[in-house]
């Protein structure tokens, strides 16, 4: 990393070594956000206790969640990963390869997280549903839909590493689109696991949820990627952000439109809530308002780095691209961490 | 150039529009819409039975029902049934007076724990208020053990689920857990000894500056059809002027996968093989072109 251009050549080791945490700054805020929120509202959200029933220990209470939550981040970073040579180019090679080589790198590792995170999710749901006693993961698998929907997510993120393992090998000669394309399979079962509406336009809302998925995987997966591999590289960052930003901004009106759309479905259609009061009333509804206030501060803070900091970064003028990146990573780990409560949370 | 993101993501989503099309069976989570007893009713003998109402199927399996009664003993008997949205669970009508608790937790079709609580109250019934003299026992089918504290996770419970639930004919997924997870183990080791390599420079990392002339090299020569522009990470291309240079790479490094374990067939055992293969394979030609 010594080669590049900005950093001048008395950096010695310990600069690096600077270099290299600084570098860990975005995934550690997305990181620490994402828990924080997802402790947190599972905290709250916790059901209370049930006479004469057992109800599952705090390690499943709050380790399928948090198990969750790390197949949603490592998915993230593994779709983000692979579209980077896309947000790259190809038109630099000697620039990119050591970046994309980097990225193919630990998109596999991302892709084997994911996978054991998704074996872990059902093995805890399934103890979730019968608590007292050992998981009966055979037959959760078996009988229910978001068993199914985890395992199939854990053979796809394993297809994935398989086809991140033959880019590590071959380079880019493995397309990107086909990395995308297997990760991006991977997270279709997911929202079969969270809860959809049962109604006339079932199948518009769950299209929407796929979307909101997939849109969500691309933004924060395309900024922690460039956020951590390239604020060092200003011209590949002059180059990559532009696209990056195009790419949010479709992304943002996805995501907005479908979680809107998603979250109220779900209130209104609530047989024993009021719709406007359930929104203050129920817990569902104070995490969808949450998430639509946080999902705000994310787009003000994307809208800062397109029009404040993007003109800056396309010149190549040293920028404080990287610290505004980390901050707004970190909302969006505070997302993350409320969407995965909001997926287990009844509407009522 | 710019909107290639955008064309990229197209793909998923027509996936996703195909997938869709296919089957979307409906999950939702299921809620009480109603019960009987009704919350907080007041009732001049112990019912029969009680019946909970929820608002769509309720599924069998994991569905479980206990009524505590102001002792703190179960008072429901025999086994939950379900007929459609209502599920219900007999009574045992010899009881004190007092409030009961009607605790359920069902498993909604999206595969998530709906729990819950209905209380309703007896006077004046069949039994004289306050006689609780024969300590009701707990009935040996009912659903949950006599533990008084519902919130103990700790009494010997665990029969529970296997007497009603039944193994469902499923140990298939045992089998698939424990293959996958001795699959990711090798995954992973494989990834962390090239990792390992890679920072010991016995692979010397894909970097930019002798891979110059090799890129120029292979694309007069036209040999990597469509991925010309993209660039072998790997010095192969220069060093061995075959018409594939991907196939050129996997033959050399063939002779030192032989001391990899072939692990059976599965897909991920053969990558397995390959990535290993590159990093004893590649390590020496990359070493003789730097």
């Amino acid at each position: 990393m010594t080669t590049t251009s900005e950093r001048p050549a008395s950096a010695g080791r310990s600069g690096l070594a600077a270099d290299r945490a600084r570098a860990r700054v975005p995934a550690a805020g997305l990181t620490a956000g994402a828990v924080l929120a997802v402790v947190i509202s599972t905290w709250l959200t916790l059901p209370a206790a049930v006479p004469g029933l057992l109800m599952p220990g705090p390690i499943v209470e709050y380790g399928l969640p948090v198990a969750r939550l790390v197949l949603d981040l490592a998915a993230t970073a593994t779709i983000g990963l692979s579209l980077l040579p896309k947000l790259l180019g190809f038109d630099n090679p000697d620039r990119t390869e050591p970046i994309a080589a980097r990225a193919r790198h630990w998109a596999v590792l991302f892709s084997l997280i994911w996978c054991a995170a998704a074996l872990l999710s059902a093995v805890l749901s399934a103890a979730e549903v019968t608590p007292g006693g050992l998981p009966d993961v055979a037959a959760y698998v078996d009988g229910i839909g978001a068993g199914q929907g985890m395992i199939v997510s854990a053979s796809c993120a394993l297809a994935s590493a398989a086809v991140g393992m033959l880019a590590v090998r071959f380079g880019e000669k493995v397309p990107a689109e086909l990395r995308v394309l297997v990760a991006g399979f991977g997270l279709l079962p997911l929202p079969v696991t969270g809860h959809a509406s049962n109604w006339y336009w079932h199948d518009l809302s769950m299209v929407a949820m796929e979307l909101h998925v997939i849109g969500a995987c691309a933004w924060v997966g395309g900024l922690v990627a460039l956020a951590v591999l390239l604020p060092r590289h200003r011209d590949l960052l002059a180059v990559a952000l532009p696209r990056f930003s195009r790419l949010a901004t479709y992304a943002l009106i996805v995501v907005g439109l479908s979680g809107t759309f998603n979250g109220l479905v779900e209130l209104l259609l609530s047989p024993t809530e009021s719709f406007p009061a359930s929104l203050f009333t129920t817990g569902y509804g104070l995490l969808v308002v949450a998430k639509a206030v946080l999902t705000a501060v994310i787009a003000l803070l994307g809208g800062n780095i397109r029009w404040r900091l993007l003109p800056a970064v396309t010149r190549q003028v040293p920028t404080a691209f990287a610290a505004w990146a980390a901050l707004e990573l970190t909302v969006m780990g505070l997302t993350y961490g409320v969407a995965v409560a909001l997926t287990k949370v009844p509407v009522a | 150039m710019p909107r290639r993101p955008l064309r990229l993501l197209a793909a998923p989503l027509l996936a996703l529009l195909a997938v869709m099309l296919v089957a979307t069976p409906a999950r939702a989570h299921d809620v009480l819409i109603a019960s009987d007893p009704k919350d907080g009713a007041v009732l001049d003998a112990m019912p029969a039975s009680v019946t909970l109402t929820f608002n769509q199927v309720v599924r069998r399996d994991f569905a479980r029902i206990a009524v505590t009664g102001p002792d703190g003993a179960h008072y429901e008997q025999g086994e939950v049934t379900v007929d459609g949205k209502n599920a219900s669970i007999g009574l045992r009508t010899e009881a004190p007076a007092g409030t009961y608790a009607i605790g359920y937790r069902i498993v909604s079709n999206d595969g998530h724990p709906v729990t819950g609580t209905v209380k309703f109250r007896v006077e004046g019934a069949g039994a004289a208020p306050g006689t609780v003299t024969e300590s009701p026992t707990p009935a040996p089918s009912a659903a949950a053990t006599g533990a008084a504290n519902p919130g103990d996770a700790t009494t010997g419970t665990g029969t529970i689920s296997t007497g009603t639930t039944g193994q469902g004919g499923g140990s298939w997924v045992w089998g698939l857990l424990a293959v996958t997870a001795a699959l990711l183990a090798l995954c992973t080791r494989v990834l962390v000894r090239h990792d390992r390599r890679l920072r010991d420079g016995t692979i010397p990392a894909p970097t930019a500056s002798p891979r110059t002339p090799s890129a120029t090299g292979s694309d007069a020569s036209g040999t990597s059809g469509p991925a010309s522009p993209r660039t072998a990470p790997s010095g192969t291309a220069s060093s061995a002027p075959a018409p594939t240079d991907a196939k050129s790479g996997a033959a050399s490094s063939e002779t030192s996968a032989a001391g990899v374990p072939e692990t059976g067939t599965d897909q991920v055992a053969t990558e397995h093989s390959a990535a290993g293969g590159t990093g004893s394979g590649s390590s020496p030609a990359t070493g003789g072109a730097s």
